[in-house]
């Protein structure tokens, strides 16, 4: 059974430094405040969460999406995407072995490498097939 | 303790006009302005501040950075970001707004080509005291 949408009321994230987030609503800007002394998101679960902007998330290694909602990509998924000009990506939430499993994503961009800018691409969107 | 998600401070944080020596956490002023249905800061002066992000910003309009330390990078193109669609989603869009002697932290910039190219000039000139 999907578990999108989520139609479930706001539960705000008590805790951001636990390893698994179940059915909870979180800034991703709180969550990198509270991961900050690593420099990153690392190794933690999210499951039927809402995650809010806005910020750019990094898809560092081992980072997988089953069953998400990206957001609003006003037409084409490319509009979330951006493509890092050097060789570091300063300014995002970088998230490494971070595994999203029916999660939604509000106002949020993505990044990464280039391989993984041609996966997030590709990604069919309600609008109609990846441009 | 001041609650910072609230929705007084919030109100109170954008009707501000001018910000002087003092910490801006980036995203949060960006969420309350879009609680208040504002997509986008317009019309701020920011003086002696550090801007903390993690945040993607759009400069747009007549925004402008006079002296600011934009941020600590070896390669000044680990700042910036291309967009990869004609719109662009998770970025903090700035609309004639002055930034003057502030310093960037964890704040990268996105925008047209014109604008990162001349970012990117600007910045390597000044880390090479061509400025």
């Amino acid at each position: 059974m999907s578990r999108l949408p989520i139609n479930r009321p706001m539960s705000v994230a008590k805790s951001l430094t636990q390893t698994d987030f179940i059915d909870v609503d979180i800034n991703l800007y709180d969550l990198y405040a509270a991961h900050q002394q690593q420099g990153a998101v690392v190794g933690r679960t999210f499951t039927g969460c809402r995650l809010q902007g806005p910020a750019v998330v990094l898809i560092g290694g081992g980072t997988t999406f089953d069953e998400t909602n990206f957001g609003d990509s006003r037409g084409g998924m490319k509009n979330l995407l951006l493509q890092p000009m050097g060789d570091k990506a300063l300014g995002t939430v970088p998230m490494h072995n971070c595994t999203f499993v029916g999660c939604e994503f509000y106002n949020v961009g993505f990044t990464g490498s280039p391989q993984i800018l041609e996966q997030m691409a590709a990604v069919p969107t309600a609008t109609g097939p990846a441009e | 303790m001041t609650d910072v998600m609230s929705e007084a401070f919030g109100r109170e944080l954008i009707a501000r006009s001018t910000f002087s020596n003092e910490g801006v956490w980036l995203p949060l002023l960006a969420v309350h302005h879009m609680n208040a249905g504002d997509p986008v800061i317009r019309n701020k002066t920011f003086t002696d501040c550090v801007i903390e992000g993690p945040a993607l910003v759009m400069p747009m309009g007549s925004t402008t950075f006079d002296s600011c330390n934009m941020g600590v990078a070896a390669n000044p193109r680990s700042l910036m970001y291309k967009p990869q669609g004609p719109l662009l989603v998770g970025a903090v869009g700035l609309e004639n707004c002055s930034f003057v002697r502030c310093r960037m932290v964890q704040i990268g910039f996105t925008g047209a080509d014109a604008f990162l190219d001349e970012l990117a000039e600007q910045l390597v000139a000044a880390q090479e005291g061509r400025v």
